[in-house]
Parts: C-alpha cells; structure tokens; sequence
C-alpha cells in the first residue's frame, strides 16, 4: 500500500489550536485559560471573552 | 487540589505511567465503568504551544491503548469529589459516545486557497463613479471565487464522506475553506487516505492538509454536547445520530 505523502503527524501550532481548543468535550462552566499569568475564561464555544478580574468587576459595578 | 481533566476513558484502560503538567502523574477517577483522567495542578495552565503540545501528548498516549473522548484544552475541577460529581451527572452520555466511538479515530482535512485569484484592483478610475464601478467588479470577482470555493468544499465533502463512517465540517480559519474531520475505523483508514489523495488530485488548484488519525474530538464534543442540551435546541443539522452516517452535515 502506498502510504499518501499528505498523511502525517508532524503537527503544526495551527493543527493543535484547531484540535484542542475548537474541539474536545466540553464540560459547562469548568473551562480556565491562562495569559501571562492572567485567568481567562473561556465560555462554551465561543475564545476568550474576557479575563475573570473583568468579570468580577463588572459584577461589582451592577451590584452598586 | 484542581485537578486538570485531559480525557474521559472506559474502566478497561490499562495502568499507564504518564505525565502531565508540572511532571504531575496523570491519574483515574472512577464512577461504574467511567474514568476522568486527570493530573493535579496548581492553576491553569498557560495558554502556549507548549502547554498545547503537553495536553496532545498525554491523549495521545491514552488514545494508543483504547479509544477515549479527549476534553477540551484548559479543562479544570475543583477537587477529586467535583471530577466524581461530573462522572454522576454524565456518566451515561459518555458511556453511550465511548461505545459509539470504540476503534474509531479522526482524520482532518483542510483546503485552503493560497490566495485570490488575480482580480481587478479599482486602479485608473478617472472619477469617483468609475472607481466604484471598478470596485464593485472586484467585489463581484471575490465573491464570485468564493462561491467556487464553497461549492467546491461541498464537493470534497461529497467525495470524502464515500470512504468515512462520518463527516462533520466546520468554518475553516483564515484562507481555508474547507474544515472537515472524517471518522475512519482506527485500524483501517487507507481507503480514507486514497480518497484524500483523490481530491487532492481532483481540485490542484488548492492546497490541501491531511493529518491524523487523531482522537475523535470533533465527534465526541458534538455526541456529547448535543444529548447533554436540555433546552431542545440540537447544535447540529438533523437527527443527532445522524452524524453516524456519511454526507450528514455540511454547513
């Protein structure tokens, strides 16, 4: 069998994001992402909303 | 402690030594015949290729010994009693998708454009109304190259699916115009690989990226986000088993 040139494993930056942050189980509400030491959120299937201080202060706001 | 969730595996996976973040060993929790696979972990982790490249390593490692749902990146739970309550509350969705999946992988396929064709640049206008109407043949050009493109996306689809126990297509980033991932019988996916081939050859005029066979990611996140909705809406075209079947769902 000729094995086609195309199939591989040498997995780009591109490939990974694709595979690991467009897909996967999702389990509600348990996602955390992390920049530069910053917790980011990361809501069902839509990227990084905003960071969790942001939410927290938004929170804030509305309760006064 | 948190605990970092990479995959959900059935009870029958073997005892394996792997490591995950921080060299944390990756350990089970079990419910009946469900394991969280998880490592513990101080916060999450960073959002790198390194930690990217970390996360794909240890599914893969458990994906070469039985077939598992891999979760998505950045996955957190609050302590071993928070993985056992998410086992309680899914254990049967995951159950049936693990039994659905067994011996079963993906394969992705990617085509891309490497760029527009030539078109018309609205240069040499003498006035602002020939400008426009040049920039409305440019715009009529683009679209009308893109409406080629997603035709032939379904083409390539249509073809793929032949060789696939099920297809699934999603929007592709940047250039790309196809995003589709292929469910393939893990130990036989040549003939899906000869199709491949096939488009390859067929649509030359785009460049075409083939890799795998992954863990079923794509199709377990559907399987199991679309029975865990309460709220009536299916995520996915048609019947939700209906992604079992070939030429289901081209969006």
């Amino acid at each position: 069998m000729n094995k086609p040139a195309a199939y591989t494993r040498n997995v780009s930056l591109l490939d990974l994001v694709d595979r690991l942050i467009d897909k996967g189980v999702v389990v509600h509400g348990d996602l955390f992402i992390s920049i530069a030491g910053v917790d980011l959120i990361y809501i069902g299937l839509r990227l990084l909303v905003c960071p969790v201080d942001y939410l927290g202060r938004g929170k804030k706001a509305a309760e006064e | 402690m948190p605990l970092y969730l990479y995959a959900i595996a059935p009870a029958k996976l073997p005892r394996l030594r792997v490591r995950g973040f921080d060299g944390a060993i990756v350990r089970r929790v079990r419910v009946d015949e469900i394991l969280a696979m998880v490592s513990e972990i101080d916060a999450a982790p960073p959002l790198t290729e390194e930690s990217l490249r970390m996360h794909q390593d240890v599914i893969d490692r458990l994906f070469a010994v039985v077939t598992i749902l891999p979760i998505r990146f950045g996955t957190l739970l609050a302590d071993t009693s928070g993985a056992v309550r998410m086992l309680r509350e899914r254990k049967d969705v995951f159950s049936r998708t693990l039994a659905h999946l067994a011996g079963k992988a993906e394969i992705s396929v990617k085509a891309a454009w490497d760029e527009f064709e030539p078109v018309p640049t609205p240069h040499g206008a003498k006035s602002g109304r020939g400008f426009l109407a040049k920039r409305l043949e440019v715009l009529a050009a683009v679209r009308a190259y893109q409406e080629r493109a997603t035709e032939a996306g379904r083409e390539i689809h249509h073809l793929l699916s032949t060789k696939a126990l099920a297809g699934v297509t999603t929007v592709g980033r940047a250039n790309q115009f196809f995003n589709g991932d292929y469910l393939v019988r893990a130990k036989t996916p040549a003939p899906f690989l000869r199709i491949c081939e096939e488009a390859r050859e067929r649509w030359q005029n785009y460049s075409f990226s083939v890799t795998g066979p992954w863990p079923p990611a794509a199709f377990a996140a559907r399987l199991t986000r679309v029975e865990s909705r309460t709220d009536g809406q299916d995520l996915c075209t048609g019947n939700f088993w209906q992604l079992l079947t070939p030429k289901s769902n081209f969006m």
